[in-house]
């Protein structure tokens, strides 16, 4: 088993590294480049804690391998704040309380990204079926659904703004 | 402390797999070619079933990528049938502007199957031919009459999509597209409003002919067929469906009364 070389974007930087067929996305942000946002949940890609964007689409890195990052870019919620400001999304889940014990929300977070780069303005019903993707045991999912209510009324009104000050 | 490298020989957790070499496959004559030479392969289009099979401890020694082969992505018309290609995620599928045209209903239905992440990087064709009874591929295939074209080191390969799970396939062989026919004007109706417990799908074509597919969680779907143009007021016959825990007298049950619910929408009664 000879390791691969692969090259791909990590939250905006180029990054070339060199990782074995066996090795799954999970494991290679956590324990190779010390990216520890993914939660590890239920290791078969169904609880979406692990959740990270793969070409700006939700992958669950536990079940996604680090070869195939090749020619990629990957986002985790470690690239989703800028110079020490939070992405609206972030700040949203703040004001609105949209976590307790915090597991899920970073797979929340990128899944709701992942939504709104897709449909900048979507209905309640749509924002239901994109967090059926991950799971919750805290909140009952109704202040993630506000808080993604929130950012969906603020960038009606002021544009698809990401950063807060 | 523990040093941890790539090489994938310490265990890191129990997610960990036995090594294995990959190949990304270019062509499906390429793909061919690695799966003659493999001995445990596993063919590798979105991957969100893979986890599945290595949680019960199937493990490959070889990955065979095929997500870059471009005609396995192809959705269009050849003839008088619709060709989805197996590497068609259902996403990109379900959207695709062909299908509410060709056969109504099916858009519907393949929106249903699975949540938005799944749906986003998994296949159809890996879907079916993971020969599982919970997934919903085989359903729809099943009641849309899909034929399956296999790519084999000794030409193509054609077989319904129902007749794939007893199914004993070449070693090398790889699902390159699902054809289903629409010469006929097929619609499909799909009711999973008790999935896992019972789905239905239902077909029917401008010559009257209709199948109904009936599945459980854990039991192969049943496929009953009918003709409308003798059977004009058709009653499903009772079905053993021996599913290890919902009664079959439940399970008929429903059956019935989804099979009037969708001959209602199907404006066919």
């Amino acid at each position: 088993m000879i390791p691969m070389e692969i090259d791909f974007i990590l939250n905006g930087r180029a990054v070339t590294g060199k990782v074995s067929g066996n090795l799954l996305l999970a494991d290679y942000l956590r324990e190779h480049l010390d990216l520890k946002g993914a939660k590890i949940g239920c290791s078969r890609g169904a609880c979406g804690s692990c959740t990270v964007l793969v070409n700006n689409i939700p992958i669950a890195a536990c079940s996604y391998f680090a070869f195939q990052l090749d020619g990629k870019s990957v986002l985790t919620i470690e690239g989703l704040e800028r110079d020490t400001t939070l992405h609206d999304l972030q700040q949203a889940f703040i004001e609105h309380a949209a976590f307790q014990c915090g597991y899920c929300t970073s797979g929340m977070i990128l899944v709701l990204k992942a939504m709104l780069d897709h449909e900048p303005n979507p209905s309640r019903d749509t924002v239901v079926e994109w967090i059926s993707s991950n799971i919750c045991r805290c909140t009952g999912y109704a202040q993630i659904i506000a808080a993604a209510e929130a950012i969906i009324a603020m960038r009606a009104n002021t544009g698809p703004t990401e950063a807060v000050s | 402390m523990l040093a941890i490298d790539s090489a994938g020989l310490v265990a890191t957790s129990f997610r960990t797999l036995p090594p294995l070499d990959v190949v990304r496959a270019e062509s499906v004559g390429e793909a061919l070619q690695e799966l003659r030479r493999a001995k445990r392969p596993a063919i590798l289009a979105g991957g969100t079933d893979l986890p599945a099979r290595f949680n019960v401890g199937d493990y490959p020694d070889i990955i065979i990528d095929i997500a870059k082969i471009k005609q396995l992505h192809a959705v269009f018309i050849d003839k008088s049938e619709l060709v989805i290609g197996a590497a068609v995620t259902h996403q990109s599928g379900s959207t695709h502007a062909l299908l509410p045209a060709v056969i109504p209903g099916f858009q519907e239905a393949w929106k249903k199957i699975a949540n938005m992440r799944i749906r986003m990087s998994g296949t159809l064709g890996g879907n079916i031919m993971s020969r599982r009874t919970r997934y919903e591929g085989a359903i729809l295939l099943a009641a849309l009459n899909a034929q399956l074209e296999f790519a084999t080191l000794s030409g193509p390969l054609f077989m319904a999509a129902g007749d794939l799970w007893d199914a004993e396939l070449p070693v090398a062989s790889l699902l390159q597209s699902i054809r289903i026919p629409i010469a006929t004007k097929p619609r499909l109706d799909y009711e999973r409003s008790l999935r896992p417990i019972f789905t239905q799908a239902f077909y029917v074509d401008d010559t009257g002919a209709g199948r109904l597919v009936s599945a459980t969680e854990f039991v192969r779907p049943h496929i009953w067929a009918f003709d409308r143009n003798s059977q004009s007021n058709p009653s499903p016959e009772e079905i053993d469906f021996q599913d290890p825990v919902t009664g079959t007298a439940y399970l008929n049950q429903v059956r019935a009364v989804f099979f009037m619910r969708q001959m209602t929408r199907l404006g066919l009664s």
